[in-house]
C-alpha cells in the first residue's frame, strides 16, 4: 500500500466539487481511499485517523489545498493523481472557456452560423422560456432541456410554434433524435423509418434502444416533454410532432410513448389518426387502457419494450401475427429462467428488491409486477398506501425510483453517479428475504460512462456477502442503449454477465422475470 | 474615452467602511472567485465580499445586481467607488445600507418552537447530501462514502456534541473540520453562535461572553470563515440567516419553507451546515437554558 | 408557409445555450454546433442603458 500527497496553494473550490473530485478518484482500480481538502489542523487529524496524513502536510496552512491518495501501487496513485488534476482543471476551464472564445448571445451565434435550425436551451428555468421565444421569432426549432419554466410560459411558446410550423421539445424535455443526431440524454440509434413522439424521456429512450437492438431504425424521436399531454397545454406538440412525422417521407410507422394523456388530448390524438395519419401508429400509454389507445385507431403495447418490438417487426415487413408468436417464445424463456432461478434459493428468500434510475423504467416495472405478484412498495408507488414509510428502508418487494429529489439533491443524478444505488445493493444483500435484485442501466450521452465498471464490483460484494449466508441472490437487470452509444450495450452486457448478472433484453422482460421469481416463491400478495 | 458600464449596488453592508481614513485605495488582492461571490482583501486581516442578489446583503457584502460574478478579474477601490476589470463601476453612492443587527419583536418561546419543529422537517428533507445535516437525521450518514468520508463525519459527529454538552475546548477541534472554503465544522460553529444570539435576543440571558469565547477558540488562518464567525460572535448576521430567524416567529410554514429554501442554496453545503448547527444548538438551549455552557 | 418537417430535410446545425456537454456530444457524433456563452441578464438591459446615460452625463 502506497500513500502520495501534493499541496496546492491559493486554489479554493466549493466543497461538492472537492467531495465529487475525491470520490472520482476512489473509484479507479487499485485506489482505496482519496481526500482533497483544506490543510486545517482537524482535517490533518481526520487524514491521519484514515491513514492518510503524510510529512509533507505537517506544515501547510488552512488555506492549501491538501491532495492525499492511497492505493495499492505507485501506479495507481499516480493515476489517481492524474484523474484529479484533470478534474480540478476541467472545474476551472470550463468557467474561463466561457470568456473568449463563445458568442455571447443567440444573435452573435448567429452571426457565425446564419443557417442554424435548432437551439437547445439548458440555462435556469426562469430564463429558458425567453431565450425559447428569442430562437421562434428567429426562425429556429427549439429543444427546451430546462425544466421549471412557468406553465403559461410552455403554452405561449407551442401556440407561436405551432403558428409558425416550429417544433418546441420540452420544457424537461431530456432526450430527442433529430435527423439522427442524439440530443441530450440520448442514445445513438440506428437510422430507419420509424418516428417517435414521446412525452416521457426515458420512454423514447427505452423503444427507439428497442428499435435499433431488433435490427430496424429511426428516422426522428420528437419529445415533448411531461406536461405536454396535459390539460393545460392540450398536447399541442405531441399533435404538431405527428403531423410532422406523417408529412415525412422518411417515416413509415409511428409510435407514441406516453403515461395516459389527458381525455381531451386523447380525443385530438384519436381524431387526428382517424382523419389525418395514414401510417400505421403504435401507441404505450403507460398505465393507461390499451382498448383506449385501441379506440384511437393505433395497435395498442402493453410495455415499451413491445411498442419497440411491433414497430420495429412491421419496419422489417412482419405481420403482427408473427410478432404475437415472438412475444410468447420470449414469454416461455422468461418463464424457463424463472424456474431455474426460483430453486437455488434459500427458505425465506421471496422478495424483489428494485433498484431505479430511470423514473419511467420504475413506473413500467411496477406496473408489469402489479400484474403478477400484487401491489408493490416504493418511494413513488402505483398505490398510495404502498408508499414506504422510510424510503431508504426496503420492505417486502419494493421498487425504489433513486432518481426522486430525495435522494439527488446536492449530488448528480444517479443515471451518472452510481454510488449510491451502489450502497443499496450491497445492503439488500443483506436482507435474508431478499431473493432478486432488479437494476436498470441507462446508457447515452449524459449518463455514466463505465457503468459495468462500476456496478459489478458492487454486485461481486454482495453475491459474496450472501453467499457466507448460503443464500444465493438473482440479479437481474435490463440495459436501455446500443452497441453505439459511447458505452457500448454489448459490453457492459458482457461485464455485468461476467459479474454474474442476468441481461434481459428489456425492462419489461427484467422486471417480468423478477416478479415470476418472487411468484415461484410464494413472495406474491 | 473608454467606455464604462454602471452596475447597480443594491446595498453596501454596515460594517463595510468607505471614505474612513483606513479605507483602502488602489488595486485590491482578490481573494477567491465563485459564481455568487468574490471575496478581496482591503488590509491584509480583513475582507470584503462582493455578492450576488441570490447571496443577499450581510454585514461585509456589497450587493451587486448581477446573476453571476465569476468575470471578475480585478477590483479597484476609492473613496466613492468600486472599479471591476477596469470597466464596470459599481455605483456605491446611490446604494442602501444594510442592517445587520437582529431584532426580534416576539418573545413567545412556544411560537420559536413550534417554527424550529417545521424547520427541522424542511432540512431534513432538502438538505444537500454531503452536508452536516446527518446530524440531525442519522440516516443521512448513507450519504457518506468513501472511508475518508466516513471519519470526516464521525469526527463531525463527534466534537460537535462535546461542544454542545458544554465542553468548549473541543470548537478548536470543530473549527477547520470538512472541505471547502467554509469547512463543515465552522459553519456548524457559526449556527451555534447564531442559535446563542437568538436565545439572548429572546431571554435576555446574556451569551456574548460565549459567543466571543466560541470564536476566540475558533481563530485560524482561514480569514474568510474567521470573518463568518466574528461577525457571528458580534451578533450581526447575514440577510439570508436572519430572513431564517425572523420567519420562524411568523407561524407559517410556507414562509418558513421558503426562508430554509433561500438559506440552503448558499454555498455547496453552507446553508445546511449553519442550519443544522442552529437547529441543534437551538434545541439544546430551549431544553436546558444557558446554565450548562 | 414554413413546417416542421422541413427540418427533417436539412442539416441539423444546432447552438447550444446551457449545459457545455451538450455541445460536447454532438461534437462527437459530428453535428455543428455552436455554444453560446450565456450570462444572466445584469439588472435587465434597461438598467445598464439607463446607468450608461447617467455617466455620460446625458
Amino acid at each position: 500500500m502506497v500513500v502520495k500527497g501534493i499541496i496546492k496553494k491559493g486554489e479554493y473550490y466549493d466543497s461538492v466539487t472537492l467531495m465529487l473530485v475525491a470520490r472520482d478518484a476512489t473509484a479507479l482500480d487499485g485506489v482505496k481511499d482519496a481526500a482533497v481538502v483544506m490543510g486545517t489542523e482537524q482535517n490533518k487529524s481526520i487524514l491521519e485517523t484514515s491513514g492518510l496524513l503524510l510529512d509533507m502536510f505537517k506544515d501547510a496552512s488552512d488555506s492549501d489545498l491538501l491532495i492525499a491518495v492511497k492505493a495499492e501501487s505507485e501506479e495507481a496513485a499516480n493515476k489517481a493523481f492524474e484523474k484529479i488534476e484533470q478534474l480540478l482543471k476541467e472545474t476551472r476551464s470550463k468557467a474561463k472557456e466561457a470568456g473568449e472564445y463563445m458568442p455571447k448571445s443567440l444573435e452573435g451565434a448567429l452571426e457565425y452560423m446564419p443557417d442554424a435550425n435548432m437551439v437547445i436551451i439548458s440555462v435556469a428555468g426562469k430564463y429558458a422560456g425567453d431565450e425559447a421565444m428569442k430562437a421562434l421569432e428567429h426562425g429556429l426549432h427549439v429543444m427546451l432541456f430546462s425544466d421549471n419554466v412557468p406553465l403559461n410560459k410552455e403554452i405561449e411558446l407551442k401556440k407561436y410554434a405551432r403558428d409558425n410550423g416550429l417544433l418546441v421539445m420540452g420544457p424537461d424535455c431530456g432526450t430527442a433524435i433529430i435527423n439522427g443526431a442524439p440530443l441530450c440524454f440520448a442514445n445513438v440509434v440506428e437510422r430507419g423509418n420509424i418516428g417517435i413522439v414521446a412525452a416521457s424521456g426515458t420512454g423514447l429512450q427505452e423503444v427507439s434502444s428497442v428499435i435499433t437492438n431488433e435490427g430496424a431504425g429511426i428516422s426522428q424521436a420528437i419529445g415533448t416533454g411531461g406536461r405536454d399531454v396535459k390539460k393545460d397545454v392540450g398536447g399541442i406538440m405531441f399533435i404538431e410532432g405527428m403531423k410532422a412525422l406523417e408529412e415525412d417521407p422518411d417515416t413509415k410507422y409511428i409510435v407514441l410513448v406516453s403515461k395516459p394523456p389527458h381525455p381531451d388530448v386523447l380525443k385530438k390524438v384519436a381524431d387526428l389518426i382517424k382523419t389525418q395519419i395514414k401510417k400505421p401508429v403504435v401507441g404505450i400509454f403507460l398505465g393507461g387502457d390499451p382498448e383506449v389507445v385501441k379506440g384511437a385507431g393505433a395497435i395498442p403495447a402493453n410495455t415499451l419494450e413491445e411498442a419497440g418490438l411491433i414497430a420495429a417487426s412491421l419496419a422489417k415487413g412482419k405481420s403482427l401475427d408473427e410478432f404475437k408468436k415472438l412475444l410468447e417464445e420470449r414469454e416461455k424463456e422468461i418463464l424457463a429462467i424463472a424456474d431455474r432461478e426460483s430453486k437455488n434459493k434459500k427458505e425465506g428468500q421471496k422478495y424483489v428488491r428494485g433498484l431505479y434510475t430511470g423514473g419511467t423504467l420504475c413506473d413500467e416495472a411496477m406496473l408489469l409486477s402489479r400484474q403478477i405478484i400484487g401491489e408493490v412498495y416504493g418511494n413513488a408507488p402505483l398505490n398510495p398506501e404502498y408508499k414506504l414509510k422510510d424510503s431508504w428502508i426496503s420492505q417486502e418487494n419494493t421498487f425504489v425510483d433513486l432518481g426522486e429529489d430525495e435522494f439527488t439533491v446536492g449530488r448528480p443524478h444517479p443515471m451518472i453517479d452510481f454510488s449510491l444505488r451502489n450502497k443499496k445493493i450491497i445492503e439488500e444483500a443483506k436482507d435474508p428475504s431478499v431473493a432478486v435484485i432488479l437494476l436498470d442501466v441507462v446508457l447515452g450521452y449524459g449518463s455514466n460512462m463505465q457503468p459495468g465498471d462500476e456496478l459489478a464490483p458492487a454486485i461481486k460484494e454482495a453475491k459474496e456477502l450472501a453467499a457466507k449466508d448460503g443464500r444465493n441472490i438473482t440479479f437481474v437487470a435490463s440495459i436501455t442503449g446500443t452497441d453505439k452509444d459511447p458505452q457500448d450495450r454489448s459490453k457492459v452486457k458482457k461485464q455485468l454477465e461476467d459479474a454474474g448478472v442476468i441481461v434481459m433484453p428489456s425492462n419489461a422482460a427484467a422486471a417480468k422475470l423478477s416478479s415470476y421469481i418472487v411468484k415461484n416463491l410464494g413472495g406474491a400478495k | 474615452m473608454s467606455l464604462s458600464l454602471v452596475l447597480k449596488v443594491n446595498s453596501v453592508g454596515d460594517q463595510v467602511r468607505f471614505g474612513g481614513k483606513h479605507s483602502h485605495f488602489g488595486y485590491c488582492k482578490i481573494h477567491s472567485v465563485f459564481n455568487n461571490a468574490v471575496n478581496f482583501y482591503i488590509k491584509r486581516d480583513a475582507i470584503l465580499s462582493l455578492v450576488t442578489r441570490s447571496v443577499g446583503g450581510g454585514p461585509n457584502n456589497i450587493v451587486i445586481n448581477v446573476d453571476s460574478l465569476s468575470f471578475v478579474k480585478s477590483i479597484y477601490m476609492d473613496k466613492s467607488k468600486i472599479v471591476l476589470n477596469d470597466s464596470f463601476i459599481c455605483d456605491i453612492e446611490s446604494s442602501l445600507q444594510y442592517n445587520s443587527d437582529l431584532f426580534i419583536v416576539s418573545k413567545d418561546l412556544e411560537l420559536f418552537k413550534k417554527g424550529l419543529d417545521k424547520f427541522e422537517d424542511i432540512l431534513r428533507k432538502k438538505a444537500p447530501a454531503l452536508s452536516a445535516a446527518f446530524l440531525v437525521d442519522k440516516r443521512r450518514l448513507n450519504f457518506f462514502i468513501t472511508p475518508f468520508e466516513k471519519n470526516l463525519a464521525y469526527s463531525l459527529d463527534l466534537f460537535s456534541n462535546e461542544v454542545l454538552d458544554g465542553k468548549l475546548e473541543s470548537v478548536s477541534r470543530l473549527k477547520g473540520l470538512g472541505f471547502g472554503l467554509t469547512p463543515q465544522g465552522d459553519d456548524i460553529l457559526d449556527g451555534f453562535m447564531i442559535a446563542l444570539l437568538v436565545y439572548e435576543k429572546l431571554t435576555g440571558a446574556n451569551t456574548g461572553d460565549i459567543r466571543k469565547k466560541i470564536f476566540n477558540l475558533s481563530r485560524g488562518s482561514n480569514i474568510i470563515s474567521d470573518t463568518f464567525l466574528y461577525y457571528a460572535s458580534l451578533g450581526l448576521l447575514y440577510e439570508r440567516v436572519k430572513t431564517l430567524v425572523l420567519s420562524l416567529f411568523l407561524n407559517d410554514p410556507a414562509i418558513i419553507e421558503n426562508a430554509v429554501s433561500k438559506l440552503l442554496n448558499i454555498g455547496e453545503t453552507s446553508g445546511a451546515d449553519i442550519s443544522t448547527g442552529f437547529l441543534l444548538m437551538s434545541k439544546k438551549l430551549m431544553q436546558g437554558g444557558i446554565e450548562w455552557l | 408557409m414554413r413546417k416542421i418537417s422541413d427540418l427533417f430535410k436539412q442539416e441539423l446545425k444546432v447552438i447550444n445555450i446551457g449545459l457545455l456537454s451538450f455541445k460536447e456530444s454532438l461534437d462527437d457524433v459530428g453535428v455543428k454546433v455552436i455554444q453560446v456563452d450565456w450570462r444572466p441578464p445584469a439588472g435587465g438591459d434597461q438598467e445598464v442603458m439607463d446607468a450608461l446615460k447617467k455617466l455620460l452625463g446625458k
